[in-house]
């Protein structure tokens, strides 16, 4: 026992001295984190929202259908890998590769390897281990967050269809748009606890209340205007069927639109990830549970929600839509932005930010 | 030699090849996905130079939102650069002449003059907004000047045209 401890020790050592090694591992955690998490979500999207709709969802695979997602895993794969005549051969095939990177780069940015790292003993010891605790952090997951209208606009214009093409433009319209009332929200997150490292944002609302509660109106636009970013129900008209086809990526087929399909949910699991980490106090929980456990069940419940909204509400026209966005979200995030530093002196955080 | 100077040279040449790419390509899209290829070189090589803050700026609205204007703009005229051999001495070898020639000194300035981290402090991001905000605020008060005409005469064009659309 103790000499495979020592060697584990060893081995901790190694790593944690290393930069390239560390990002290995945080990335390799990264990855196995995102993965559980993505199965689980299209779990839930296809079971939860067809019990919402009053019907069974998938029943056949696996007890309770758990296993439909790798049969359609399989099924993807093992399908013919074409590209349609008209596609501009190079960009049509780099697009998903980049759509699944950027999404996942927006990972490293989230403390998830803080809350795996603080389940091991000290040789584990957080502040050796953790990558995710730098200055800009929040600001790294929006800088890879953004990249995704420009892949949006070459997978359209690639797939060489005019229907790729129209929901390309919308996609990146929409996204476009939304982006303003994304970070403005934020914004105010930001300048309450004074830091864009979201270490220390979920630090502060550990030792505060969560901004759910401080900055109840920055966490509606936040979602709402996340929501459009992930292209969900209500914003969903890059991807309206009747119209479009499938949107921007109707020329994807097989593995590459797999690769599709796991960016969105993988943007879908980033997205609630921040959402936790922003306003509802990341791995902080009352009770004593782990960090890991409690970022991951917040994370999925925020994904819940979004599922919710989507089987609840009808699809926004655009105009709505841009409406919405420029006539409500922006003005109502900068007044928000403007009022943040009265909640900060009735809820007396600025103290804290010494820690 | 260390890794990350390895790092930075090949970012280095990726962000050159590249840069050459937009003008060499034919087709106006690939252009702006070469355009692409360097600003995201640009930003790798500011987050290899310990300055990410920079860096994701650089990403967020130069390759996030500058870059999806132009690509409305290119994607919808559809139009291929012309094909035909250019003469020497045209107007836009003489443009492309200015331009290298004014990178030239630009380059060789802060090559050879030192340049300084914005307002002298270099350090964490938090340092940049008292910086920007006092130092700098006469340069922050003509931006946000600037970018006030601008918005205004975009909504003023704007305007005249939907006024001109109901008339007719």
């Amino acid at each position: 026992m103790t000499g495979d401890f020592l060697s584990l020790a060893s081995v901790v050592g190694l790593v944690s001295g290393n930069l390239i090694l560390r990002l290995i591992a945080v990335a390799i955690v990264a990855f196995i984190v995102v993965s559980i998490g993505s199965l689980i979500e299209i779990y839930i999207e296809r079971k939860f929202w067809a019990r919402i709709m009053s019907r069974y969802g998938p029943t056949e695979v696996g007890r309770y259908g758990s296993l439909q997602l790798f049969a359609d895993a399989i099924k993807f794969i093992s399908k013919e890998v074409f590209t349609p005549e008209l596609a501009d051969r190079t960009i049509y095939d780099i697009v998903p590769v980049l759509a699944v990177a950027t999404s996942f780069v927006v990972l490293v940015a989230i403390p998830f390897d803080y809350a795996v790292s603080s389940l091991f003993p000290s040789s584990f010891h957080p502040s050796s281990f953790v990558i995710s605790n730098f200055d800009p952090s929040l600001l790294v997951a929006f800088g890879f967050f953004a990249m995704e209208p420009v892949l949006v606009l070459f997978g359209g214009w690639a797939g060489g269809s005019k229907y790729t093409l129209i929901g390309g433009f919308r996609s990146a319209a929409q996204l476009i748009s939304y982006e303003i009332p994304l970070v403005l929200s934020f914004l105010s997150v930001v300048a309450l606890t004074r830091s864009l490292n979201l270490f220390q944002i979920i630090e502060v609302q550990s030792a505060s209340w969560p901004f759910l509660i401080l900055e109840l109106p920055a966490f509606v636009l936040f979602l709402i205007a996340m929501l459009a970013e992930l292209e969900r129900t209500p914003f969903d008209l890059t991807e309206a069927d009747s119209e479009l086809v499938a949107g921007w990526n109707t020329e994807y087929g097989g593995s590459k639109f797999l690769l599709v399909y796991l960016s969105e949910y993988i943007r879908a699991f980033a997205g609630s990830a921040i959402i936790t980490c922003l306003f509802l106090g990341g791995w902080v929980g009352p009770a004593p549970i782990p960090g890991l456990v409690w970022i991951f069940a917040k994370t999925i419940v925020v994904f819940t929600v979004l599922v919710w909204i989507r089987a609840a509400y009808p699809r926004v026209r655009i105009d709505q839509m841009l409406n919405l966005g420029w006539k409500v979200l922006v003005p109502s995030s900068v007044v928000w932005l403007v009022l943040t530093p009265y909640v900060a002196n009735f809820a007396v955080v600025h103290h804290l930010l010494t820690l | 030699m260390a890794y990350s100077e390895i790092l930075f040279m090949f970012v280095a040449g990726v962000t050159i090849i590249s840069a050459l790419g937009v003008v060499v390509s034919k087709e106006i899209v690939r252009s702006a996905a070469y355009l692409i290829l360097a600003l995201v070189g640009v930003a790798a090589a500011f987050s290899l130079m310990d300055s990410l803050f920079m860096a994701m700026i650089q990403l967020l609205i130069y390759a996030g939102a500058v870059m999806v204007l132009f690509l409305f703009g290119v994607m919808l005229t559809r139009k291929e650069a012309p094909a035909k051999r250019r003469r020497l001495l045209s107007r836009t070898n003489l443009s492309y002449l200015i331009l290298s020639v004014v990178l030239f000194f630009l380059v060789a300035r802060s090559g050879l003059m030192d340049t300084s981290v914005l307002g002298g402090i270099p350090g964490p991001v938090s340092a940049i907004a008292p910086s920007l905000y006092t130092e700098f605020k006469g340069v922050l008060y003509a931006l946000a000047g600037l970018l006030v005409t601008v918005g205004l005469g975009a909504i003023y064009i704007v305007k005249k045209e939907a006024n001109e659309g109901k008339n007719a």
